[in-house]
């Protein structure tokens, strides 16, 4: 069928085929093909026997640096993680910050009025010198008994802590 | 290239699972290949060793990226090729000058003054033709460089080459044309003594 249509082909068609250009090899064709055999032909290096071991090997320690958190500070991811954790923790501080300072709980105490130590006249001077708090309590019944009965008419005096009594005489 | 063991569908459904078979076997029909091509291109055994081993870190890390429909083999090139790229780029660092040309079409070349005191590694090119070949490939800009080892050396189409170097393929035949004619040169002594008047 093929060989019937082939021979059927008009004279012309096969004239205008033979009549297209020919292409020719180009001017250093020979030297080309000379190069491109010197390529091929070159050595051919290889890999090292254990290679796939090495490889394997590596893969295996990176393996193992991937499973602790590393922080790369060269990402843009990072620095985006690390603004966010600031400002909200900016956020919070400021919330807290603001809220406290209009609470009433947040008003500054008024300071106590000093009130005079007034110490009874017959009281040792070394008791009196150093300021111990306990004897800022009012004085037991027991002790207020023992000085009563001296009705003494001696006025009290204003001592101040840490002035000697004599200075004053 | 050495024999695969199953077809490349099957080796990329085992490399998706992260199958450790799937991995060997990528490394025993392709190290061979991605050693050589590398070697070619940066000149130093002990790198292109690192190329290829780093290469195969990269797909084992990045395999879920791959395209389906892609081919395994120009996609490897391809990432070996950013490796090799990188070591150039930290050599270059180290104080080789670089200068930048455009080629027929307009595309920025970037030629490095040729390192005139390299010497291939003798354990590979044993013979000193095979070692003035690759002087000479060193000799030429990285871009046409490439092509021409990616062409005539690892025997890769046109439309490959082009994949793997992320550019046209009227750029890739320009590359390799201007490559070779450069190697024609620097090999002419070479080529007078081979074979005689040319």
């Amino acid at each position: 069928m093929m060989t019937h249509e082939k021979n059927n082909h008009p004279d012309h068609i096969l004239n205008l085929l033979r009549q297209l250009p020919r292409v020719t090899a180009p001017a250093n064709f020979e030297e080309v093909t000379l190069l491109r055999r010197m390529l091929k032909e070159l050595p051919r290096a290889s890999a090292p026997e254990d290679f796939e071991e090495q490889v394997l090997r590596r893969l295996k320690e990176e393996h193992q640096r991937r499973k602790l958190p590393r922080i790369r500070w060269n990402s843009p991811r990072t620095w985006f993680a690390a603004a966010t954790a600031a400002a909200v923790v900016g956020a919070i501080v400021y919330y807290f910050v603001v809220h406290f300072a209009k609470s009433p709980e947040s008003t500054p105490v008024p300071s106590q009025p000093v009130i005079p130590y007034v110490v009874p006249a017959d009281t040792q001077l070394e008791q009196t010198i150093a300021p111990v708090p306990e004897r800022k309590k009012e004085p037991s019944s027991i002790q207020r008994r023992k000085t009563e009965p001296s009705t003494s008419v001696t006025p009290s005096k204003k001592v101040s802590p840490g002035v000697p009594e004599h200075e004053e005489e | 290239m050495a024999r695969a063991t199953m077809d490349e569908q099957t080796l990329i459904a085992l490399l998706l699972e992260r199958k450790e078979e799937g991995f060997r076997e990528l490394m025993r029909v392709y190290k061979d290949d991605l050693v050589n091509y590398a070697y070619r291109f940066i000149g130093s055994y002990d790198d292109a060793v690192d190329v290829a081993q780093e290469t195969f870190i990269r797909v084992f890390r990045f395999i879920d990226t791959f395209q389906q429909g892609a081919r395994l083999r120009t996609w490897l090139y391809a990432i070996a090729r950013n490796v090799a790229f990188s070591i150039l780029d930290e050599r270059k660092r180290h104080g080789t000058i670089s200068m930048i040309d455009t080629d027929e079409e307009g595309h920025e070349v970037e030629y490095e003054a040729p390192d005139l005191t390299y010497t291939p590694d003798r354990s590979v090119d044993s013979t000193l033709i095979a070692q003035q070949i690759q002087q000479a490939l060193m000799r030429l800009p990285p871009a046409f460089r490439e092509a021409v080892v990616l062409r005539d050396i690892e025997g890769l189409s046109y439309e490959e080459i082009a994949e793997v170097c992320k550019t046209e393929l009227g750029t890739v035949k320009s590359r390799i044309n201007r490559g070779r004619a450069m190697l024609q040169e620097l090999l002419r002594d070479l080529y007078q003594e081979l074979f005689g008047e040319q």
